[in-house]
């Protein structure tokens, strides 16, 4: 099928107002918030799962790459048409359907931004628990597919925890549903595989997530240190102690200069590092817990202890850290962000050493990261006009994931691996591993038509792809692009 | 000798080779005790670790060895009868901690470690595994998470696959394969933790899990509190969560249970809202004061209660919960327990279903039901095989006609041979079609615990 009775087939299904595939508007969906791009053939934008279903039934039918796309703030290239084909933008399904607060659930359709769900729910006193960066733009259905984190899945579980069934449009058109309100559903938990396979497997249409009561008292600690070092004992010092915050976050000095100059949160630019504590519960434990945490902190050497007594301190405070990204703009251009996740005790050792890789390709690395569950984020500050620099940034971006890797972590906590990290998948998977994963991805996606060409290896280099494969395949086009 | 037993001798030489004399039985009073379903396997093998499970399950692909894994022995009654048995697979000697790491918060052990004696390992750094599943003494963790088992602090806690970040098996050919880590954030790959958790030993042998722990919480009690009848019990244990009051556990016994798994016969004839709160020390005492006043609220005056706030006490309690449909007076081969899920606000309207059911074929059952998340077992004695047929039958349907499902969990062969399948008919064609396929990719040759599963998979 050419591409003109593709567009008329397409037409067909979504109406001629929900097909675009003009060349500029095929650019604005080029990318996602990764390095990489790729232009995709053809957009439509669903308003119901059963064209979901008919449009999977053609691509299954004439071979068809189909890749899902929520607001596109993912940071791995999940949302990138790396072979071309149909990408479904799926910001019109973003219905709330369903809200029973007696059994804490609610039903909505996958385009419906993080933060809206709670926004519905809260006069209540319920929330939707996972609370990525990018909340006020990214999608359930995003979350879903990335099994997103945040800042408060310290205490409440990534998105997974909180998805307890979905819909589910299949290549051939299957619309199945899995999984439910109702817990223990008989068989493999097939709801739980979905979430977190990056789109890999189909496309979710619908999707039935937890809703948690709302606690009545909340308090969010800012705790100055000299340096990453004492930050990160005092982490695992409260940890140890017994107290799991909701949630615990760190920034190094660079960022914390960064940010301040930025946006002005209030945190003290002559800080080493900071944190940021945040506890929840009953009013009667604020005392308590308070008491413990700053002890802890001054034990391990926080110079100052203070908390937001206000909602409007808490916001400022936690507005520095969620749009943190933003300001780093004012210091280069480019940032380059990764994810790895290390064992919460060996945070001080890593942190020295990437303080090192800065230093070894002399590139400014900014840390602002999830301290409590070891969930790093280095951002490596550059300008890509700069010649001959990718390269080095690739090379140091990668360092730290093998650091992390040789800690006993992983390359991804929260942001996946799409087309990013793919080429580092065999740092700890085996091929028995990667093989037992994508004979599963066979029984829903078996043609590997939905999302083609992520998470695992490229057929092209079985092994790590080299630094200059990858800048090649950074360029659109470079791939067999599909027509 | 028929082909099968000449198979299963020349395969029993194989296996000494690989696990050597003591690992390997074939004594018949072994063999009996070990038995599926009825079914006596040839051999019972105990691989030592990873490598010799690895040639265990080569051998048993290469020689069509249907096999059955087993941990503790506590869930073997669970699943549709076995197609067929000759091999059974122990994990005892996959018994140990293999990392813990306090202040990570997370333990890495072989599936046959024993539950309990990994909670008394966490209890000495005031950590716990948050699974409370039934018999702890007996069930591995292994087997907990194959049959994805848990109990009344599934509440705050949320079920196993909240806490397994990690884990390593062995399919039925032998590959060893893994998903997840040690690190409790992790996205890399798929979610294989998922596919194993209640997979019930048909997909793989579990070799190694790691979970996330959580710390003991400083201060708990549990609130015994009488109740009018279980629709007042339901009603008020829903309003406790969405006053904010966050209860550990919330579980409505009726009477007949209550009398089954009192601590002191109290002689109380009516039903029990236990509660049990678990936090700082302030706040528990502000819940257990809250949590009353809302009860006296509801019921109109003052209910007698007991609270339970000793240790030993409270471990007793909640040990007697999590037991309740494998408590030592029920017998095996006369009385039966099913598990209904349901949304949490129909477990009650659940419980009295089948109640009425039960009571049509002249059988009383016991009821408890942990009424925060939905999970409610009921139990009851079998005079009469062909009548506890008929009443689980019809429960299983009228309850999946409410939108929950039953499952059979523990039924004397003889029924359970007789019942259309012990999951029910809850799911959809579509559903099964994906689950059929799960099987057959990883599980080609049929051989783990052929039939045992849903819809005889």
């Amino acid at each position: 099928m050419n591409k003109p009775e593709l567009v008329q087939e397409l037409i067909k299904i979504f109406g001629p107002d929900n097909v675009m595939h003009e060349p500029e508007d095929i650019l604005c969906y080029e990318g996602d918030f990764s390095i990489d791009k790729s232009l995709p053939e053809v957009i439509v934008l669903p308003d119901n799962a059963g064209q979901l279903a008919l449009l999977m039934a053609l691509a299954a039918r004439e071979n068809v790459p189909i890749v899902p796309r929520g607001a596109g703030t993912g940071l791995s290239g999940g949302a990138i048409a790396v072979r071309g084909g149909v990408l479904v933008a799926m910001t019109k399904l973003k219905r709330l359907l369903n809200v029973d607060f007696d059994n804490r659930y609610a039903v909505v359709e996958p385009g419906m931004v993080n933060i809206d769900l709670t926004h519905e729910v809260e006069h209540a006193g319920y929330n939707f628990a996972p609370d990525p960066a990018s909340q006020k733009a990214s999608t359930i259905g995003g979350n879903i597919a990335l099994n997103a984190g945040g800042p408060h899945c310290l205490a409440y579980g990534t998105t997974t925890n909180h998805v307890l069934g979905v819909e589910i449009a299949l290549p051939g058109g299957d619309l199945v549903s899995l999984g439910g309100p109702v817990p223990d559903r008989p068989g493999y938990d097939l709801t739980g595989f979905v979430v977190g396979s990056e789109g890999t497997l189909g496309i979710v249409t619908k999707a039935t997530v937890k809703i948690m009561r709302t606690a009545e008292a909340v308090r969010t600690f800012l705790a100055l240190f000299t340096g990453v070092e004492p930050a990160s004992d005092a982490t695992s010092a409260i940890i140890a102690h017994g107290i799991v915050p909701a949630a615990l976050e760190m920034m190094d000095q660079m960022t914390v200069q960064i940010v301040e100059a930025g946006l002005h949160a209030g945190y003290p630019p002559e800080a080493g590092a900071l944190l940021l504590i945040e506890i929840d519960g009953l009013n009667e434990s604020m005392d308590d817990l308070t008491e413990q945490i700053v002890q802890i902190c001054r034990d391990n050497g926080a110079f100052d202890v203070r908390y937001a007594s206000t909602q409007e301190e808490r916001t400022k405070l936690w507005m520095g850290r969620k749009s943190a990204a933003g300001a780093f703009g004012r210091i280069a251009p480019n940032f380059y962000l990764h994810d790895g996740v290390v064992p919460r005790s060996k945070l001080p050792f890593v942190l020295r050493q990437v303080s090192e890789i800065s230093r070894e390709y002399n590139l400014p690395i900014a840390n602002l990261f999830h301290a409590g569950d070891g969930n790093l984020h280095p951002n490596i500050l550059f300008d890509a006009r700069e010649e001959g620099i990718m390269p080095r940034v690739l090379e140091a971006g990668e360092k730290i994931l093998k650091l992390c890797v040789d800690v006993g972590g992983t390359i991804s906590g929260e942001h996946g691996i799409g087309t990013e990290k793919q080429e580092y998948m065999s740092w700890i998977f085996t091929p028995e591993d990667m093989e037992t994963m994508k004979k599963l991805r066979s029984v829903f996606n078996p043609d590997n038509i939905v999302n083609p060409w992520k998470i695992f290896p490229t057929m092209k280099s079985c092994g790590e792809m080299s630094l200059k494969m990858r800048l090649l395949k950074s360029k659109p086009g470079m791939e067999e692009a599909w027509i | 000798m028929s082909i099968t037993e000449n198979r299963r001798t020349e395969g029993l030489l194989s296996l000494l080779g690989i696990v050597g004399e003591d690992n390997l039985t074939s004594n018949q009073s072994a063999l009996e005790a070990a038995m599926v379903d009825g079914q006596m396997p040839a051999a019972v093998v105990s691989p030592a670790n990873t490598e010799e499970a690895i040639e265990v399950l080569k051998w048993a692909s290469a020689h069509n060895m249907r096999t059955a894994i087993r941990g503790g022995g506590t869930q073997t009654n669970l699943g549709n009868p076995i197609v067929g048995l000759d091999l059974i697979i122990s994990t005892a000697r996959l018994n140990q901690i293999t990392e813990h790491i306090p202040a990570d918060l997370t333990i890495g052990v072989q599936a046959g470690a024993n539950l309990q004696m990994v909670q008394d390992h966490l209890e000495q750094y005031d950590q716990f595994l948050p699974i409370d599943a039934p018999l702890a003494g007996r069930a591995t963790v292994g087997g907990a998470v194959a049959t994805n088992a848990s109990g009344p602090l599934r509440l705050q806690y949320g079920p196993t696959r909240d806490w397994l970040i990690g884990v390593k098996f062995v399919l039925a050919d032998g590959t060893p394969a893994k998903g997840g880590g040690r690190v409790v954030k992790n996205v890399a790959g798929f979610d294989m933790m998922k596919i194993f958790i209640g997979s019930l030993g048909t997909l793989g042998l579990i070799t190694e899990m790691n979970f996330k722990l959580m710390p003991l919480p400083k201060a708990f009690t549990t609130l015994l509190l009488t109740m009018p009848d279980e629709q007042i019990a339901s009603r008020i244990a829903l309003k406790i969560i969405r006053a904010g009051l966050f209860p550990a556990s919330l579980t409505i016994l009726d009477n007949r249970a209550v009398q089954a798994v009192l601590l002191e016969k109290t002689g109380a004839s009516q039903a029990v809202l236990a509660v049990e709160v678990r936090n700082t020390r302030l706040a528990v005492e502000r819940q257990i004061r809250d949590i009353y006043q809302l009860v006296i609220d509801e019921v109109g005056h003052p209910v007698t209660y007991t609270d339970l706030t000793e240790l030993p006490l409270q471990k007793e309690w909640r040990r007697r919960l999590a037991d309740f449909a494998y408590r030592p007076s029920l017998e095996d081969n006369s009385s039966f327990a099913l598990k209904l899920a349901t949304l949490p606000s129909q477990a009650v309207e659940a419980v009295d279903v089948a109640r009425r059911v039960s009571a049509t074929h002249e059988i009383e059952i016991e009821a408890m039901s942990h009424v925060g998340h939905g999970i409610s077992y009921i139990t009851g004695g079998v005079n009469n095989s062909e009548t506890a047929r008929q009443a689980i039958v019809e429960i299983t349907a009228q309850v999946e006609k409410l939108g929950g499902t039953v499952t059979a969990e523990r039924v004397p062969l003889e029924i359970k041979q007789q019942l259309p399948d012990v999951w029910g008919a809850a799911l959809t064609e579509g559903e099964l079609k994906l689950m059929r396929s799960v099987k057959q990719k990883l599980d080609p040759q049929n051989l783990l615990n052929p039939g045992r599963f849903v819809a005889r998979i």
